[in-house]
């Protein structure tokens, strides 16, 4: 099977229909990734600045990195997961975008770092656990997380400007209205959504 | 982290007054960073901004969002022994706790939702312009 059947068969699947066809479900799954790579940054944020020896500088970084990195963990969980059901949504779109494709190359590079800092200055913790800052490779590594994180986000807001849902716009009943009706004016709204985001 | 702090999910080994003491500053100025930011979105595309019921919304929570914030500091600072030894453990400010992370949770929906304001059907003023 090569790719695009793949990418094809993702967008034609239930789950994936199920998405486009919902009004609200594809901005509640966006809202969620939006929430989690919040919390993924902010943690990633606080254990890179106790590296570089700015702030929490005089808290053991074992004990911060068992306190945070579970957050971390699971919030990446919920991201990835979010991400995924976006992605099926409109397979054949998305893999052919720079944006997303740039995107998944630099979660590699986020991966390797994070593999490169417990290589290097992770092995010595030991002795730099409640020194301020890590020695010299665990800067380094903080600084590229930092960087790579900040341009992951720049690059998943890129996709959602690059590349429109191509879906048949969902049918006009289906909103807040119909759900509790009787709500002011009564009227259903006519236009269709614009897919602007 | 200072709401996992208080609900003591996380940052244990830190008195709440080291661990506000050290994400206050950073809130502050995230915060700072996202209302400049956000003002120039709402300069560029005022219309497609202020015309909808996620935006009136979700600024009333940020409101409410920083004030909570910003009691919770002042009172800290003023009857801080009492905090550590005896208030966060309550109930009520464990919920409270609870209540504004989920006002920010709120606040990121929203902010979200201003782009596909349609979902709130009549209810959204775009709808009717």
């Amino acid at each position: 099977m090569d790719i695009s059947t793949f990418l094809a068969s993702l967008e034609s699947s239930g789950i994936a229909t199920g998405i486009r066809n919902s009004l609200y479900v594809f901005p509640l799954i966006e809202s969620t990734h939006v929430f989690g790579l919040a919390m993924v940054f902010g943690t990633i944020a606080i254990i890179d600045l106790r590296l570089l020896g700015v702030a929490s500088t005089r808290r053991s970084f074992r004990k911060m990195a068992s306190d945070i990195l579970k957050w971390t963990w699971a919030a990446f969980a919920v991201t990835a997961a979010t991400g995924a059901l976006m992605f099926i949504t409109n397979a054949g779109v998305y893999y052919h975008n720079f944006f997303f494709r740039t995107k998944m190359v630099m979660l590699a590079l986020a991966g390797i770092n994070m593999l490169v800092f417990e290589l290097t200055a992770g092995r010595s913790i030991r002795r730099w656990d409640k020194a301020p800052s890590a020695p010299m490779m665990g800067r380094t590594t903080a600084v590229l997380s930092l960087v790579i994180w900040i341009s992951i986000i720049f690059l998943g807001r890129w996709i959602g400007f690059t590349t429109t849902r191509s879906t048949i716009a969902p049918a006009p009943e289906i909103n807040f209205d119909n759900i509790f009706p009787g709500t002011p004016d009564g009227t259903t709204p006519v236009a269709p959504p614009n897919n602007k985001r | 982290m200072v709401d996992l702090r208080i609900l003591g999910w996380a940052g244990m080994d830190q008195t709440l007054r080291q661990t506000t003491d050290r994400f206050g500053p950073w809130l502050t100025g995230g915060l700072c960073v996202l209302l400049a930011t956000g003002g120039l979105m709402v300069i560029g595309e005022p219309v497609r901004e202020l015309v909808t019921v996620s935006f009136w919304l979700k600024m009333f929570l940020v409101a409410v969002g920083t004030l909570v914030a910003t009691v919770f500091r002042i009172s800290l600072r003023k009857y801080e022994k009492d905090w550590e030894e005896t208030i966060s453990g309550r109930a009520s400010i464990k919920c409270l706790a609870v209540l504004t992370f989920l006002i920010w949770v709120a606040i990121i929906i929203l902010g979200r939702l201003i782009a596909y304001d349609h979902v709130w059907g009549s209810w959204s003023p775009a709808q009717k312009a």
